[in-house]
């Protein structure tokens, strides 16, 4: 039954034809079709791994300098579909001399591009990264470290100020590539053809498009919904001068940040976001704690014991319940009394320091280098039963 | 492809697929499993709008000041957020997003303006070959050194909102996003495998009035850009 095994991905979302599907009728293979067409549009596109976020790093600001060159790191996670196969990263830098800067993301160089004296957020273009391979834990992200080495002719002049990452659509995919591909064979769906045909239930006939639709589920979300993030060292120790760091054993605010979720099912107001962060708390007799809190009274706390070295503690991660939009919302806001027109749910972020077992403070800071904010992925459900009738 | 104030539909749940689902005909007659399948097709592409645009500083981000002063009278470009991808819907057809701005004047000495912020769309493919720009926003500001305001953009008119927080919105006019008019031309491919795309950016104008811009400037507090969830009932 194969012809074709190339699924196109067309630019956007195919007439969805719900309403011909009746009780007691069939679905004619044209809407079989449509409906393919819009699976492979959802698993083909790709998602904003991180969002287009700017570092309040003024211009000018001392950077590691290891051997003439200024060599820093960031360190943050992404929540990766797994039929993408390249990644699109884009680097805004400041710059007061003229220099050259070489991005290296996860160990690979991205790129090697040459500075003149700019004004600030001077966009240097879109770097490629192919995705050799999508490997993640258990809450659906991956790390990926993106190290900056700048040979400038003012020191460390050149700063990275913005950033982001989306994955980039995809032409076609292809089922038979991988088991983590998706696809439906759009060709499939004419009339006289099978709704099941054993052996190819992955990517033709109506069960296909089921099949497809559930592996959708666990890619297709708002992979990326906040990021924060600033330099380390090249090694991706410690390094202050930019970090989050708290000195007081009484929570301070650090960071507040819009986030709109989407609804599980249509009449839940509020859906679960995923929080990650990386810290460390700077002496080893004392630690942190560091709450998020969603404005409607729910919070998380988590403690982080300290530790000696510079090295950064192991990620951290909790989940908070989020106002999501309101389908009967004529623009998609959240609803509630906190839900007037234009409102928008936000994450507040406080740290302080704990454990202290003197109350020198200053000497014993709580310290944070990445806040990022994602949906959780589904749960694959997998089919039971067999098709061999 | 029309989008209208219809509702999504219900979101079903994802059902365990079997033999007896089906059955063996060539057409599927049973109801609720074919009705599922477009339901929670219809369900993930209503849902799965992306965030483009999501950063708060807390210093603001200051444009305009002594050293890199405005022209009072003159619009000045401040500051661009981009290229982010815009998910393409069928030609013609406004995709909006949502884009709150959050700006004021900073408590620096001398930082107060007053003038106009203006927000536009640009889009343009991976070369940057600017095809398409428009105004999509803009907003009168007022400010005074040592305060803080906190408006966001309108369209088309102008509204201002003097409250404490970013997230409380007042007025009954207010219009808390833009519909971006985004154009659905394909773009160049990259790679054989890779969908050609279209990039956008925001870009902000600043244009302070005579006698206000000279030595200061407005500063920046967050931008938020998340693309709006499509009604799809009439599709």
């Amino acid at each position: 039954m194969i012809k074709d095994i190339k699924s196109l991905v067309r630019p956007f979302f195919d007439s969805n034809r719900r309403s011909n599907a009746l009780t007691g009728r069939g679905v004619s293979a044209d809407d079989w079709g449509s409906a393919s067409r819009g699976v492979n549009y959802l698993l083909g596109r790709g998602n904003q791994l991180i969002p287009v976020f700017h570092q309040d790093i003024p211009s000018g600001s001392s950077m590691p300098d290891v051997g003439g060159f200024t060599l820093y790191s960031q360190v943050m996670r992404v929540a990766p579909s797994y039929s993408a196969l390249d990644r699109y990263w884009s680097f805004s830098f400041s710059s007061d001399g003229a220099g050259i800067v070489e991005i290296i993301v996860s160990g690979s160089q991205l790129n090697q591009t040459e500075l003149y004296p700019i004004n600030i957020n001077q966009t240097v273009n879109l770097y490629r990264e192919p995705v050799n391979s999508v490997s993640t834990d258990v809450s659906g992200t991956q790390e990926v470290r993106v190290l900056f080495r700048v040979s400038s002719s003012n020191g460390s002049g050149i700063i990275p100020t913005r950033w982001s990452c989306f994955e980039a659509p995809r032409k076609t995919l292809n089922p038979l590539s991988s088991s983590t591909e998706g696809g439906v064979n759009e060709g499939s769906f004419r009339v006289g053809y099978p709704i099941y045909d054993s052996g190819i239930d992955q990517y033709e006939s109506p069960v296909g498009v089921a099949r497809n639709i559930q592996i959708a589920r666990k890619q297709v979300r708002r992979a990326g919904l906040f990021c924060w993030s600033v330099p380390l060292d090249q090694s991706g120790n410690e390094f202050d001068t930019f970090a989050l760091i708290c000195t007081s054993s009484v929570y301070e605010e650090k960071l507040k940040f819009p986030i709109i979720t989407k609804p599980t099912y249509r009449d839940v107001t509020s859906s679960n976001v995923l929080l990650m962060w990386v810290g460390r708390s700077a002496d080893f007799r004392a630690g942190g704690t560091v709450k998020f809190e969603n404005g409607l009274g729910d919070q998380i706390e988590y403690n982080l014991t300290g530790v000696s070295g510079l090295a950064l503690e192991a990620w951290q991660s909790g989940s908070l319940p989020v106002p999501c939009f309101d389908v009967n919302h004529d623009r998609g806001f959240p609803t509630g009394s906190v839900g007037a027109p234009g409102f928008i749910p936000y994450i507040t972020m406080s740290m302080k320091v704990t454990n202290q077992i003197t109350a020198q403070a200053a000497d014993q800071p709580f310290k944070i280098w990445t806040v990022q904010a994602f949906e959780p992925h589904e749960d694959l459900l997998e089919f039971s039963g067999s098709y061999t009738s | 492809m029309t989008f209208t104030s219809g509702f999504l539909p219900n979101f079903d749940g994802f059902i365990r697929f079997t033999t007896a689902s089906f059955g063996v005909s060539r057409s599927l007659s049973a109801y609720s499993t074919k009705q599922k399948i477009f339901h929670n097709l219809e369900w993930l592409y209503g849902t799965s709008t992306q965030v483009r645009i999501n950063w708060t500083t807390e210093n603001g981000l200051k444009i305009g000041s002594s050293a890199s002063a405005l022209i009072p009278g003159s619009s000045s470009l401040l500051y661009s957020d981009g290229p982010f991808l815009v998910s393409m819907t069928d030609d013609g057809v406004p995709f909006p997003l949502y884009v709150k701005l959050e700006a004021g004047i900073n408590s620096d000495p001398g930082f107060g303006v007053t003038g106009t912020l203006s927000c536009h769309l640009r889009q343009g493919d991976f070369l940057n070959n600017v095809f398409f720009e428009s105004e999509v926003g803009s907003v009168e500001i007022r400010g005074e050194n040592g305060s803080r305001e906190f408006f966001e953009l309108t369209t088309p008119s102008s509204s201002l909102s003097t409250s404490s927080s970013m997230l409380e919105i007042q007025g009954a006019d207010v219009k808390p996003y833009f519909k971006l008019p985004v154009r659905t031309t394909r773009s160049l491919a990259t790679t054989d495998e890779n969908s050609g795309v279209v990039l956008c950016w925001l870009d902000f104008y600043g244009t302070p009035v005579a006698g206000s811009g000279a030595t200061n400037g407005f500063a920046i507090y967050s931008v938020f850009a998340q693309e709006f969830c499509p009604k799809l009932e009439s599709l």
